[in-house]
């Protein structure tokens, strides 16, 4: 139950945090559906088969849904260990008796939730804009989502672990946003191998869901098994390549520093 | 029956590494905190306090020497020792600014593994322990230093753990706080029955709080030992002696024979002088020969000294050493 109470403690200072600084994050949408309005009238005017995100309408719709949410995914997991860090709340983190991995793991849960909820409104919205009807199987889509986001947030746990031992990494998360936006073109069709990329086959595995009306129950055992497979190899290599850079931290007293 | 130690710091070793150098910053330290007792680390500043006080709460892994927190070994059995610990860290960093004070309490009871149900009374006993009861539902960010210093040490109590770590619990506070904060301490240990630690260089707040105390410079320990005993071992005969007119060369010379002149202040109507002397009947000679030679007394007066001069003494004696 320990672990509960811990996980329902970090849900409950989310929504406090979202309801306290909704103002922060409702222009943040505002902005994205901004720029995707600039956009969208922008590829309508060069031409269906000219996306440079995309190879249609719908693709693009999605993917730069999913662009956005990818960003958010790994950088919320960096920006909330600096941040924590820097505010010096960290060091209290650590000193709790329940393992700070499983605190972070509930943060991504919760953050999980949400990625969700936006990431709907954000495509319901863009239909809205664009009167392109998608598929909106919402389970097929939730789960699909939940579990690929995961294999980000082990991406996000590396940059964070540099960010402890570094401190300024700003140009490096900057980096990995264009890494992001090359995982949201690749295809695994044409170029089979990307699909061992962090979240490349769950991605995938929505275009279908939303334009050709794939549903998880039609999943193969290699969907399932990449989806899975993929997120859990990359949460793990997230954790191992934070705890290295925990070691570090701890050793030279670094935690609360920033 | 003696008091259980709660805590065992023993030969404790904490190394840096600075431009390929080898820092010291903990240095074979060796104490014991016993169940409810409130024991000082006092120092100055960079003396190794912090290092020492990240080093037991597991935020800073140790090169040598051994921690034991009710039992548990802080290098194999990290968080079994943390079931016993909470901390206030320099500069009450351990809350969150963006969030109410009732909002911290209830968050960091959750992360203890407390059900928010169980922990309702505790909160509302520390928010009227701790007369928080009008900024409960403030952020903590609108809160004086003050304020927020208290409300991190109500945090540090809400998981209900033995021991409680507070590093530098009254730096920045005005005289008033620093005040309170003292008596918040001592209530602390005595209603709750806490075993604290705390850490530092204000020689005030060990002399209010604490039962015994070990004093650091640059990672070693000079001394260790209770306040009251420190304070009767450093307290030797000092007298301060106002005279009408300064004595002449001669008197001084001779003053030097009998006791060790400390001071000598000369001013427009009187002189006066700090005498450190090995036994209160040396004042008969001293007297005599104020007498020979002619010199008015007005007063005289023994000097007490606090913990501060004591402080003060011990870093001019080990700084003599590394001299010698």
């Amino acid at each position: 139950m320990k672990y509960f109470y811990s996980f329902s403690a970090i849900a409950k200072r989310e929504w406090i945090e979202l309801k306290r600084y909704w103002f922060n994050s409702f222009i943040g949408i505002v902005m994205y559906i901004l720029v995707f309005l600039a956009l969208f009238t922008g590829a309508q005017s060069i031409g269906q088969n000219n996306f440079a995100l995309m190879d249609s309408l719908e693709g693009f719709l999605i993917g730069y849904a999913l662009w956005f949410l990818a960003i958010g995914a790994f950088s919320d997991t960096a920006h909330s260990i600096i941040d924590e860090a820097r505010k010096g709340t960290l060091e209290q983190l650590y000193m709790t008796e329940i393992p700070f991995t499983w605190l972070l793991i509930s943060k991504n849960l919760v953050s999980t939730v949400f990625f969700l909820l936006l990431f709907v409104f954000i495509i319901i919205m863009q239909m809205q804009i664009t009167g392109i009807a998608l598929n909106l199987d919402l389970l097929s889509i939730s789960i699909t989502l939940f579990i690929s986001l995961f294999s980000l947030y082990g991406i996000g746990l590396i940059l964070a672990g540099l960010g402890l031992v570094f401190k300024r990494i700003q140009n490096l998360l900057g980096a990995a946003q264009f890494v992001i936006v090359g995982i949201m073109v690749l295809s695994p069709t044409t170029i089979p191998f990307v699909k061992f990329l962090p979240f490349v086959y769950g991605r995938e595995l929505i275009m279908n869901i939303m334009r050709e009306g794939y549903s998880v129950f039609n999943f193969t055992i290699i969907d399932w098994s990449f989806l899975i497979g993929n997120s859990v190899i990359y949460m793990l290599v997230g954790l191992y390549g934070y705890k290295l850079s925990e070691r570090q931290v701890l050793k030279r007293g670094m935690l609360g520093q920033y | 029956m003696g008091m259980v130690d709660y805590l065992q710091v023993n030969n404790l070793q904490k190394l840096y590494y600075v431009n390929n150098s080898k820092i010291k910053a903990v240095d074979d330290v060796t104490f014991n905190v016993k169940a409810g007792e409130v024991f000082g680390l006092l120092g100055p500043n960079g003396a190794g306090k912090t290092s020492i006080i990240k080093c037991i709460c597991g935020l800073l892994d140790y090169d040598g020497g051994d921690i034991i927190v009710n039992g548990y070994s802080m290098k194999n059995k990290r968080r079994k020792g943390l079931r016993h610990i909470s901390a206030v860290l320099e500069g009450n960093r351990n809350i969150y600014w963006r969030m109410t004070v009732k909002e911290n309490l209830e968050f960091f009871s959750g992360i203890n593994g407390i059900s928010s149900s169980k922990v309702k009374e505790r909160i509302n006993y520390l928010i009227n322990q701790f007369q928080l009861q009008q900024q409960k539902d403030t952020v903590v960010n609108k809160l004086s230093r003050g304020m927020k210093q208290k409300v991190a040490i109500a945090i540090s109590l809400i998981a209900n753990k033995d021991i409680i770590l507070l590093d530098e619990p009254t730096l920045g506070l005005d005289v008033s706080m620093s005040h309170e904060m003292r008596s918040i301490l001592r209530g602390i240990a005595k209603d709750e029955n806490k075993t604290i630690l705390l850490s530092t260089h204000d020689m005030n707040v060990v002399e209010a709080t604490c039962d015994r105390l070990i004093i650091i410079n640059k990672g070693k320990i000079i001394a260790k030992d209770t306040v009251d005993n420190l304070k009767s071992l450093f307290n030797k005969e000092i007298y301060k002696v106002t005279l009408m007119e300064g004595p002449k060369n001669q008197l001084k010379e001779r003053l030097k024979k009998v006791a060790q002149l400390l001071n000598y202040q000369k001013q427009a109507e009187n002189t006066s002088l700090l005498l450190q002397l090995d036994n209160g009947n040396q004042l008969i000679e001293i007297f005599q020969l104020f007498k020979e030679e002619g010199i008015s007394l007005i007063a005289i007066e023994k000097v007490t000294k606090n913990l501060e001069g004591i402080f003060i003494d011990l870093l001019k004696e080990e700084q003599h050493e590394i001299l010698l």
